[in-house]
């Protein structure tokens, strides 16, 4: 039990050092970290357009609610009148009266 | 993004209804395959509408089936498809080819010359010596130089201080502006005396060189010397010749006496006319409805017709309608004040033909009068002021 525990905690720690060394070099470099950490960027225009980029894809969609897996978790989305403006491997634009915007794990 | 819009409208694209359970799986399977899609509008009862490239939709059969979506085409949209409508259409095409070509052709040649500006020059001299020069409708517009033009035009006419020429459309304007009028030079070494050319009254005179002979209030007949161009030299017996200049202001009368005429002969148009009508096309009439007329009496009109686009634009095509009026001629009585006063009035109009421009009209009085055989006459006199001096050389005619 014990070494199992060790053997996690090691494992934990390991990643963890991983992954700071490789934001920190971002952040040194000043790349851009949504690419090289593979992370979602989301930019809300007020609360009527919101474009996510590096997204992975659509887990639900409704004029209500919208869920967008990422590399991240889920964003959940929610409003009015939402609808999918445009739509590609990259990035996802999302118009409409958004009322809130929620990361799930 | 309106480029972007016009771009996806150049390439062309489809709105189409997705129905089916699994519309997310759908879209996810799209993206993966590098479908793009815009627009993507979800709807109640499992349905969503999205627009989608030509290029795309054809690949989107194998996800259709695979997400068990059903794909409905609801609007197909973009230049692609407007085409393809008009693909079928072949002569369709072919004639706005024709159409444009011959549009083209004809609007390259030069079909109306218009001369604008022009007071004392005539402006048929002005097209005549453009078409010396070649320039007449039916040149082609190209070829038509007209600062060469415009500087020929400046150099064959006299009078003229500034012409344009500007090919608009099918119409070649040409633009003039009249030079003033070199003042006339007064030859003064040349002894002169001042005469009148018709009786009058002298009303004022003044004398810029000369000697005085007459004074206001005196009556001049015609040839009468006014203002004399030798001079006397006070106390002695010679004389200083000048050229004599000079306003002399003179009441002058002209009268003229016409019938009074209790019928009238009036043409009355019965109604009844007839149309020729011929088609002009490059100056050339061909008729089209030609009938005999068979009028004892008829006014002929003609009315033309040039087809135009706008003002500038003017086509070789046209139409001529000649109509013809048929009247008869009637006599009528009119009253004694109606024909004395028609008869003033024509013999008024007689009297302005021999009245010089310059000259002002102070008074018209009208009587009537009554000759032998009964006929009544309508004499007016017309009062007028004007300069009744000319020059005229001593000794000379």
């Amino acid at each position: 039990m014990s070494n199992k525990k060790r053997e996690n905690r090691k494992k934990n720690t390991g990643e963890n050092k991983k992954r700071s060394i490789k934001e920190k070099m971002t952040e040194f470099l000043e790349l851009p970290k949504e690419i090289v950490l593979d992370m979602p960027k989301t930019t809300l225009l007020g609360n009527g357009n919101m474009l996510v980029e590096n997204y992975k894809g659509i887990i639900e969609y409704d004029v209500n609610r919208i869920r967008i897996n990422t590399s991240k978790g889920i964003i959940k989305v929610t409003g009015d009148n939402l609808f999918i403006k445009e739509i590609t491997s990259e990035d996802l634009m999302i118009y409409g009266d958004i009322a809130s915007v929620e990361f799930l794990k | 993004m309106l480029l972007l819009r016009l771009w996806n409208y150049i390439r062309g694209y489809v709105i189409i209804l997705v129905e089916g359970y699994f519309l997310e799986k759908f879209v996810n399977i799209c993206i993966k395959r590098q479908i793009y899609l815009w627009d993507v509008k979800r709807q109640k009862n499992s349905k969503m509408m999205l627009k989608i490239s030509i290029k795309g939709f054809k690949l989107l059969r194998p996800i259709a089936r695979k997400t068990g979506c059903s794909v409905r085409i609801i609007r197909k949209r973009g230049l692609p498809f407007i085409i393809n409508r008009y693909r079928a259409r072949k002569t369709f095409i072919l004639g706005s080819i024709v159409f444009i070509a011959l549009f083209y052709a004809m609007t390259s040649f030069v079909w109306t010359v218009e001369v604008v500006g022009n007071e004392k020059v005539e402006t048929q001299m002005i097209i005549d010596t453009l078409e010396d020069m070649g320039i007449k409708p039916g040149v082609v517009k190209f070829r038509v130089d007209t600062q060469s033009i415009a500087n020929s035009i400046i150099l064959d006419i006299d009078g003229l201080s500034w012409v344009n020429v500007i090919v608009r459309g099918t119409k070649l304007k040409v633009e003039v502006a009249e030079g003033v009028e070199r003042p006339l030079i007064i030859p003064k070494d040349e002894p002169c005396d001042l005469v009148a050319v018709k009786d009058g009254i002298i009303k004022s005179i003044l004398v810029k060189e000369g000697h005085q002979l007459v004074k206001e209030g005196d009556t001049v007949k015609k040839g009468q010397v006014l203002i004399s161009g030798t001079i006397p030299i006070l106390n002695e017996d010679n004389f200083r010749i000048v050229h004599a200049m000079g306003e002399v202001l003179a009441r002058t009368w002209y009268e003229n006496k016409q019938e009074v005429c209790l019928k009238v002969v009036d043409n009355v148009r019965t109604g009844n006319k007839k149309d020729n009508i011929s088609l002009v096309t490059f100056w050339r009439r061909i008729p089209l409805l030609n009938r005999k007329i068979n009028f004892n009496n008829h006014e002929k009109v003609e009315i033309e017709k040039i087809i135009s686009i706008g003002e500038d634009l003017v086509l070789p095509f046209g139409f001529v309608v000649e109509r013809y009026y048929e009247y008869i001629v009637v006599e009528a009585d009119v009253s004694i004040e109606e024909a004395k006063a028609h008869a003033a009035e024509n013999a008024y109009e007689e009297i302005l033909e021999f009245i010089p421009k310059e000259a002002k009209i102070v008074d018209v009085k009208v009587t009537f009068v009554n000759k032998d055989d009964d006929i009544l006459y309508a004499d007016v006199i017309v009062e007028c002021i004007e300069d009744i001096g000319i020059t005229k050389e001593i000794g000379g005619e």
